[in-house]
């Protein structure tokens, strides 16, 4: 480097480098198109029952990858999700549903279009992760997350507390059910495909597919963009993410209004799955702490960070009380399990796939795809291993 | 913006003329009831290296935090040319051309070269989640464009055959030019240098020494380091501001600063002055 | 342990209630001590502040943790022992009963994670915050109003009230 202007100038000229093709790419889109076409085709094939298993892994998968991206891509603890779920579940419901009278009760609701609500419902939950931004903002690490718990608390509280918006606890409310431009995702209607008649389970089953796709589509490029950078340089050294020009704040602000709108879309999920938006009795519900913690538990499994891995974290948590309840009677587990119901078990197969990820492979079920891929890769190529074989990749990689 | 302006932006910055002076004016430091730094004023000339050194504990660092805004001094001020930066949050420094590297190497150890040199750039683009998720044409473009900076700057310190190999998988001596490379993709007007040599060897030394002076030769930006290494220092630097117990005790030419008789004291005097911090 | 309340002027007391008071006072002073003078709790605070610093200082790190999580364990036993009884939670256990850990986190994190002192600190004003919460606005809201406390006292503190900040050197 003894004639720098020479270097400098010879560097200014050089073409860019040009995208160098992969084959594995090809192979990796083939392969998502194969499973999005047979997750399309299920219904052609499998009954109700296990469409709707299938239908509340999404709504697992939709808040995993939320929340995946708050503590695994920007470093920030939430165990809120259960809270977000709630306002989200209870937002849809108000603004879908029309003014009714329950009792001596008026339960509130503003009549929009379904569609309407649904987007107004995840703004509204982004809007509840936002306001916790001056919270989130001065916290790190377990102090963040005991004070987003707080946030379950007072939704367990609220929800009880406001009935004219969640119909109260004992009841609940029903929701609007979900249409599209006239076409309801309901049993109104008669609607055959192929000879298959379409009632509410198939036509969830898709608008839940397309949401799950959406979803995790744009978590996947925003990870890659310049969104993603910044909270990954957040989550790794603040002072320096702030060097570098980026507002630590408002990227933290940004990854909890992100993940609130998630979980709110995964609550929206939930009272259209149930038919019902009920808030909980009891500390352990459909919106209390045990719900957070599926949701970490799926985020954990998977592999920090990683949005496939979410997903399949969702597959494991929400799938397996699902299946087990389905098949519970079908092997004679009816009866001989007394109080192991499936969500015991789903309990303990969860909580030993958590263990065995943190103890064995804390990078999750990411790292280990990641690894397989990997050799896979190396078998095929037939050119030397570079140099630097970059190791397999630790939790909240950013490869997704 | 579009990202082609943004480019021509960039580029126009490193013309010398544009490179404004640095100005630390009475700064002074204090943590519970600590004296860090006490009226400590010099000034970094447009496109000269500057070396800012002392024994182990006069001050060093803190005063480089209190100029990137990581500290709040108690007294005085920091200029670039005519704005303030004291007192801004430190974000915002990336915008006015204030560059910086890190003492012991913060980057995201599991990303890429690139995408850790990417983050560089982020005060020079746009996009929110929604735009980055849905990966509009203009992000598309924008990215594209920056990362070809990114992979330029790259070449120029020499390391763009890492651009895909995770931080983690790196040599030392190369993360810490990673580390220069992010720095400089903020295209720095000033870029600030911690400890740029620090457990380097010597021939990373060297390599590390002519990257310096390839960046105020050819780029024209003013570098300001703080620095151990006097061979280091004495090589490169225009010009020497020397700190003990957060006071400035010398400022002027290497030469000049060497022979400077409190400064030997400074040096020679406190025997401890080797002890590890 | 007998129903019997205990009357101590104008305050009524199951002897249960009074066990545990006891029981907790002693359990407090015992650490107290342990923590300031024993080698174990030398190694637990030292290990706390800098794992590798007390490793380099001989201080076995898995054994450590290991004991910690022991006492942890046993300390949530014995109050267990007590929540169980009919004079604190009316009805034994329940599958909720464990909700009632979580109310041990607000206290820890308002006293400050690294202070024994903290802790202590800390559950008073948790107990006294729900106690009072439910008698003055509603039983439903209590628990709600130790969080929004521990809240406030986070916005304002944001390692707790004893707790000591972490500063990041760059």
């Amino acid at each position: 480097m003894s004639d720098v202007s020479d270097v400098s100038t010879a560097v200014r000229a050089t073409t860019p480098p040009a995208p160098r093709p992969r084959a594995g790419t090809l192979v990796r889109v083939g392969g998502w198109l194969v499973l999005l076409l047979v997750l399309s085709g299920l219904p052609f094939v499998v009954g109700p029952g296990l469409l709707s298993a299938g239908q509340y892994v999404m709504i697992g998968a939709v808040g995993a990858i939320g929340l995946t991206l708050v503590i695994g891509q920007a470093g920030q603890l939430s165990l809120a999700h259960a809270f977000f779920l709630l306002v989200g579940g209870t937002s849809y419901a108000v603004l879908a549903g029309e003014t009714e009278q329950a009792g001596s009760e008026y339960i509130v609701g503003l009549g929009l279009p379904p569609l309407l609500a649904l987007v107004g419902a995840v703004v509204i939950s982004a809007l509840a992760g936002f306001a916790f931004a001056p919270v989130a903002g001065r916290l790190t690490g377990i102090y963040l997350g005991v004070a987003s718990l707080a946030l379950v608390f007072l939704g367990f509280y609220l929800g009880q507390a406001l009935p004219m918006l969640t119909g109260g606890a004992a009841s609940g409310r029903n929701p609007e059910p979900f249409s599209l431009f006239g076409f309801a995702f309901s049993n109104e209607g008669y609607l055959a495909v192929l000879g298959v008649p379409f009632r509410a389970p198939e036509r969830l089953w898709y608008l839940f597919l397309a949401f799950t796709v959406i979803a995790f589509l744009l978590a996947r490029g925003a990870v890659r963009s310049r969104v993603g950078r910044a909270w990954r340089a957040v989550r790794d050294h603040e002072a320096a993410a702030a060097v570098m020009g980026v507002d630590v704040l408002r990227a933290k602000a940004g990854a909890f209004a992100v993940s609130a709108a998630y979980a709110g879309l995964s609550g929206v999920m939930v009272t259209l799955w149930l038919g019902l938006l009920k808030p909980d009795e009891s500390e352990f519900g459909t919106y209390g702490l045990n719900t957070s913690i599926a949701f970490l538990a799926m985020a954990i499994i998977g592999g920090l960070g990683s949005i496939p891995g979410a997903v399949v974290g969702a597959l494991i948590v929400y799938g397996t009380p699902q299946v087990l309840t389905l098949f519970a009677d079908e092997l004679g587990l009816g009866d001989t399990l007394a109080g192991f119901s499936p969500t015991v078990i789903s309990l303990y197969v969860y909580g030993i796939a958590v263990i065995a990820v943190v103890l064995f492979e804390p990078g999750g079920l990411a790292a280990i795809g990641r690894r397989i891929a990997g050799l896979s890769a190396r078998r095929t190529r037939s050119d030397p291993a570079p140099a630097t074989t970059p190791r397999p990749a630790p939790p909240g990689e950013d490869r997704s | 913006m579009t990202a082609d302006t943004a480019r021509a932006g960039a580029d126009a910055r490193t013309d010398r003329a544009d490179v404004p002076e640095l100005r630390v004016e009475g700064v002074g430091l204090r943590f519970a009831g600590i004296t860090a730094l006490d009226d400590v004023s010099f000034t970094v000339r447009p496109g000269t290296v500057h070396a800012l050194i002392g024994p182990n504990g006069a001050g060093k660092s803190s005063c480089f935090n209190v100029i990137c805004g990581v500290y709040h001094p108690t007294a005085g001020r920091v200029r670039l040319g005519d704005t303030v930066l004291t007192g801004m949050r430190p974000h915002r420094l990336a915008r006015l051309g204030v560059g910086r590297s890190f003492q012991n190497i913060a980057l995201s150890q599991h990303s890429t070269v690139l995408d850790n040199v990417m983050l560089g750039r982020h005060s020079l683009t746009r996009g929110g989640f929604l735009s980055g998720g849905l990966r509009l044409p203009w992000v598309a473009r924008q990215e594209r464009v920056h990362a070809r900076r990114a992979a330029e700057i790259c070449e120029f310190l020499g390391i763009a055959d890492r651009l895909d190999t995770p931080v983690a998988a790196l040599p030392y001596g190369v993360a810490k030019l990673v580390d220069v490379a992010r720095a400089l993709a903020v295209e720095p007007r000033v870029l600030l240098l911690d400890e740029p040599a620090a457990g380097l060897n010597a021939v990373e030394t060297a390599v590390m020494a002519s990257t310096i002076r390839a960046l105020r030769d050819a780029l024209g930006i003013s570098v300001l380091l703080v620095e151990h290494d006097m061979g280091l220092v004495m090589g490169i630097a225009d010009r020497v501001s020397v700190l003990d117990f957060g006071r400035l005790i010398a400022d002027g030419e290497p030469a000049v600063v060497q022979r400077d008789p409190e400064v030997v004291r400074a040096y020679l005097g406190a025997g401890d002055s080797e002890e590890q911090q | 342990m007998g129903r019997r309340p205990i009357q101590l002027g104008a305050v009524t007391l199951f002897s249960t209630q009074l066990v545990a008071l006891v029981v907790g006072l002693v359990l407090i002073t015992a650490f107290f001590v342990a923590f300031r003078f024993t080698d174990w709790g030398i190694a637990m605070r030292a290990q706390a502040e800098n794992r590798e610093a007390a490793a380099l200082m001989g201080i076995r790190s898995s054994r450590v943790t290991a004991t910690a999580w022991l006492v942890a364990g046993a300390l949530a036993a014995v109050a267990v022992m007590f929540i169980v009884t009919q004079d604190f939670s009316g009805t034994g256990l329940s599958r909720s009963t464990h909700a009632i850990a979580f109310a041990a986190f607000p206290a820890a994190i308002i006293g400050g994670l690294d202070s024994t002192a903290g802790a202590v600190v800390g559950g008073v004003i948790v107990g006294l915050t729900q106690a009072l919460t439910e008698v003055y606005v509603s039983i439903p809201f209590a628990k709600v109003a130790v969080f929004l406390v521990m809240l406030v006292v986070l916005v304002v503190r944001p390692a707790g009230l004893f707790g000591t900040r972490e500063l990041s050197r760059v």
